[in-house]
């Protein structure tokens, strides 16, 4: 049956009635193949226009409508919602621009705006007329997630989702929860133990009864995308089996001591550890790297409950999941690395989180301000900031708690020993927000010393048993030296690798993070959001925010149905070559049993990159088939403006369409033989199309999209860009100028840049002539 | 030739001859150096900026011998713009009072002549 | 002659599977390089230029030489393939240029 096409034109109250002759164009378009019906109307937006469309839908006097009034950015629920009401699929509903494009951009040259009104209008006709309708696909799922890393933003995720009522299963690469929180003394701002806000988490976590923890276990592997990933888990041996009541009689007897970092003597640590301050889980576990083994035993014999079995093997385990939760916390920085500071080598060099272990009642010293080694009371104690930091050589990049963690450590050292001496080597402190009302008590109630001025060197003087740290001043401009038994190196964070998201987009330092600030939680992968300091360095409270966060936005994706219409495959045209799998940008494409792309609808963003490089275009977004192109593309009347060349400009919808909409909203005209497509990336746009257009005999075509480093989708503008390279060189083989396809990049507010390049890019063809494929 | 500059322990034992409005503004001081740009009686690098500065590294000597003591006018710019709204010009005024009693003191000598003919 | 492949574009379709060159060829000539996965063309004697593989081709990367009877280097003959139409771009030995088009069904 052939297909019977509305052709709905609106005066927009005059906007586009005042200079395009609306009943001509109507009549025109009342003869074109496939049109059934073809009126104007003041305002289509209006309840009666509406109601006009509408009827005619339901009477069946139409089964597919071209509204030609304002931008598709503008009014898109209004007619969104006249098609569910109608009963008309939403595909079936073709936008066309009369208005933004046309007569506000052209409403000097009311000739030539007529003249692309028609040919607009005749594209949108073109298109629709092979058009199919599409049904958003649904997918069930059975909502489970899991959450990488026990620390404070992973156990905030879990119990947030668990909640929820998602089950949750919980992934720590060591024995105990907790993670490096659990490790502090005190968290800023409040100054309160961290145990006690991860004793309440917990609490709440596992009354949810959802959650199902596994420690000592890494993720080796993941495959699959949202609403079915599949997860490898590795479960190394504990030793210690449930049955341990924690009694601590182990601890007595094993003989191994082990030191708690580089800079710190043995205290109570053993080859077998105990949980610590936060009991989750309360068996002990036994360090195999320390432990001697069989030969020893000493713990097997003197276990009452006789948990410990030393014969334990390592378990695997895969399981499905919705989504993930990627909270793989930090590491600090190896502070052996940086030479000058000695640490590891110098006795009283330690690193702040040696602070932390050294400041808890459970410490080495039981709390005390003694210096570990030797026992020598701390009267002077001097911090060095960016240990490491802001330095190429190291990290590159600042921490950004470090600063309010040195304050905080002062307020450590201030209350055990009141007299004690402080002295800070910073570059710049960094106390955002309220942050600065601690770095204000520190100058004045403890009356730190701040040297601006990172050290030189840190040397040991024998004679005095002490530490001797010497820096220029740059405030007073002279070289200073300071005398302490303490010096604390304030490390940066490093992000922990876990090898199975080790392909994770990162950025510049190493984070993995999602496209900021647009969607900071989700990676370039649907369905894996990250949180805390996997993400980047942050403090306790901002880990807590960013965990909230990505359960916020996980939430969203694995309860709703898919976001966007996601694209079709012609299987019967497909050869299986792959490109659409390798190239979407959120893996949510997938082979599936037969070997052919099966795109997941939940993971699915629709940017259209995958029809983009499809050789066969037998993958592609509704409305986007090449059938549909070419109906568009060979609709266009290349011989209506002579004295002008034609171009087909392929817009992407995010920046540079309404780039576009708002130049000519202001009055800026440009060329009236420049057609816009909107597409949904530069990325979408496949080479077939731009054959087409240059077979017609359009003089040039351009991709507009948004600039590299902006791109919505990450690569869609360098996709684009060497798509086009590739035919250019065809196209200078076969004697047509490769200048006739160009790439440009625009920002959603350049649109009097993207019109200025337009216009080169007209001159530019006018220079070249008409296209030599026009017959 | 390359000036032999070695570096300098910082002692604040000195300190403790400070009273307590002084001490307060020095340790309170964030080394914003509003107050050095607005003093008029600035000589170089002398200003109440750089005064703060030596005392938060307890080189209480060289600001008593400063010349700079001397030749602040009273005109209090310095604490009406300091942003942590510190007495700085008080603080100044209290560190003459020390200063006269020093035995390096750099009373200007054509005070002292005036004063003592 | 024998069709000759741009290493710089080709890119083996990704090798996922047969390569839509070594898919299309009529006389099952073309194949992908174990080294670089990379098209060539492995019997040039074989090969009677019907330039299925050219059109093929998705990047464009595929150039058939004529045979000397026809014309010597630089005479070319290239397609440009569209949804509805195909053209050839037919360049004699003098650099004379002229172009067809046809319609036709390609998608």
């Amino acid at each position: 049956m052939p297909p019977k096409i509305g052709v709905y034109l609106c005066h927009c109250y005059g906007e586009i009635g005042k200079i395009l002759d609306l009943e001509k164009l109507s009549q025109q378009a009342g003869k074109w193949r496939g049109v059934a019906a073809s009126i104007h109307y003041p305002a289509l937006c209006s309840a009666d226009g509406l109601e006009i469309i509408a009827e005619d839908v339901r009477q069946g006097r139409v089964d597919r409508v071209v509204v030609g009034a304002c931008s598709p950015a503008v009014h898109r629920d209004t007619f969104l919602r006249l098609a569910r009401q109608a009963g008309l699929n939403e595909h079936f509903l073709e936008r066309c621009n009369l208005r933004e494009q046309c007569t506000r951009a052209h409403r000097d040259q009311p000739a030539l705006a007529m003249a692309k009104a028609r040919n607009l209008l005749k594209m949108a006709v073109g298109r629709l007329s092979p058009a199919e309708s599409f049904e958003p696909v649904s997918s069930s799922t059975s909502r489970s997630v899991l959450v990488v890393g026990g620390g404070i933003a992973g156990l905030t995720a879990a119990e947030n989702l668990a909640r929820a009522g998602v089950n949750v299963t919980l992934v720590e690469k060591s024995p105990f929860l907790g993670g490096k929180v659990a490790r502090l003394h005190r968290y800023y701002p409040r100054f309160c133990s961290p145990r006690c806000g991860l004793e309440v988490l917990m609490a709440r976590l596992l009354a949810t009864g959802r959650v199902t923890v596994h420690t000592l276990t890494e993720v080796t592997g993941v495959r699959g995308t949202a609403g079915n990933f599949m997860v490898e888990l590795l479960k190394q041996p504990r030793y210690v089996k449930d049955a341990c009541t924690g009694c601590g009689a182990c601890l007595e007897v094993c003989p191994v001591e082990v030191a708690p970092s580089a800079a710190l003597p043995p205290g109570r640590q053993r080859a077998i550890e105990g949980p610590g301050l936060f009991p989750y889980p309360l068996n002990y576990a036994v360090n195999r790297v320390f432990c001697r083994g069989k030969s020893c035993s000493r713990c097997v014999e003197v276990c009452p409950a006789g948990a410990i079995d030393l014969d334990q093997e390592e378990d695997r385990l895969s399981i499905g999941v919705d989504a993930i939760i990627l909270a793989a916390g930090w590491e600090p920085y190896d502070a052996g690395r940086i030479n000058n500071y000695g640490y590891g080598r110098l006795p009283g060099v330690i690193t702040s989180m040696d602070l932390e272990v050294l400041a808890r009642p459970d410490g080495p010293t039981g709390g005390q301000l003694i210096r570990p080694h030797d026992k020598k009371p701390v009267r002077r104690v001097a911090f060095i900031q960016c240990a490491g930091s802001r330095d190429k050589q190291h990290l590159a990049y600042c921490s950004s708690v470090c600063c309010a963690a040195t304050l905080k450590q002062i307020d450590y050292v201030r209350a055990v020993a009141p007299e004690a001496g402080i002295f800070v080597f910073y570059m710049d402190i960094r106390t955002p927000g309220n942050l600065e009302e601690l770095y204000r008590r520190t100058r004045e109630e403890h009356g730190a010393v701040f040297i601006r001025g990172n050290p030189y060197a840190v040397e040991w003087d024998p004679g005095a048993e002490e530490l001797v740290v010497t820096a220029d001043d740059t405030l007073s401009g002279s070289r200073v030296a300071v005398r302490a038994e303490l010096v604390v190196l304030a490390t940066g964070m490093v992000p922990c690798a876990v090898p199975a998201f080790e392909r994770l987009e990162k950025d510049t330092t190493g984070f993995i993070t999602g496209h900021l600030p647009c969607s900071p939680m989700e990676v370039r992968r649907a369905g894996i959001y990250v949180a805390g300091c996997a993400q980047e360095p942050m403090d306790v409270s901002t880990s807590v925010k960013s965990a909230l966060a990505a359960a916020a936005e996980c939430l969203a994706t694995i309860q709703n149905q898919s976001v966007v219409v996601p694209p079709v495959v012609e299987r019967h045209k497909c050869d299986r070559c792959g490109r659409c799998v390798e190239e979407c940008p959120y893996g949510a494409c997938s082979f599936d049993t037969g070997g052919y792309p099966a795109v997941n609808p939940l993971a699915c963003r629709g940017c259209g990159i995958c029809q983009g490089g499809c050789p066969l275009r037998c993958i592609y977004l509704p409305g986007f088939s090449s059938r549909e192109m070419a109906g568009l593309i060979e609709a266009v009347d290349t011989g209506s403006m002579d004295e002008q060349p034609c171009v087909l400009a392929f817009l992407c919808a995010n920046d540079a369409y309404p780039a576009l909409d708002l130049a000519g909203t202001r009055g800026t005209s440009y060329g009236a033989n420049i057609l816009a497509v909107r597409v949904p990336c530069a990325g979408a746009v496949n080479a077939g199309w731009i054959n087409d257009a240059l077979l017609s005999g359009i003089d040039g075509v351009l991709v507009v999209g948004c600039r590299t480093t902006e791109c919505h989708y990450g690569r869609g503008t360098s996709l684009a860009e060497s798509r086009v390279n590739n035919l250019r060189e065809t196209l200078q083989r076969m004697l047509v100028e490769p200048e006739r396809v160009q790439v440009l990049t625009a920002g959603i507010e350049d649109g009097q840049s993207l019109v200025a390049a337009i216009k080169r890019f007209v001159k530019q063809l006018q220079e070249l002539g008409p296209n030599p494929f026009k017959e | 030739m390359h000036e032999d500059r070695p570096f300098r322990e910082i002692t604040l034992q000195d300190l403790e001859r400070l009273d307590p409005v002084t001490i307060r503004t020095a340790r309170s001081c964030a080394n914003c150096g509003r107050c050095g740009g607005a003093c008029l009686a600035r000589i170089r690098d002398l200003s109440p900026a750089r005064v703060l500065r030596l005392l938060q590294l307890g080189r209480l000597d060289e600001v008593l011998t400063s010349r700079f003591l001397w030749a602040c006018i009273g005109c209090r710019r310095c604490s009406r713009c300091c942003p942590q709204e510190l007495d700085v010009a008080t603080a100044v005024v209290r560190l003459r009072r020390l200063a006269a009693r020093h035995p390096r003191a750099t009373f200007p000598e054509h005070l002292l002549r005036l004063l003592c003919s | 002659m024998p069709p000759k492949v741009n290493l710089q574009k080709c890119d083996g379709c990704r090798a996922e599977s047969e390569a839509l060159c070594v898919q299309i060829c009529p006389g099952d000539l073309m194949a992908l390089d174990e080294n670089n996965g990379k098209a060539y063309c492995r019997s040039a004697r074989d090969c009677w230029d019907c330039m299925s593989c050219v059109k093929a081709c998705p990047n464009g990367a595929i150039e058939t030489r004529l045979p000397y009877q026809l014309g010597y280097y630089p005479a070319k003959l290239i397609p440009l393939v569209g949804s509805n139409k195909i053209s050839w771009t037919v360049v004699d030995i003098h650099g004379k240029v002229e172009r067809f088009t046809f319609k036709n069904r390609n998608d």
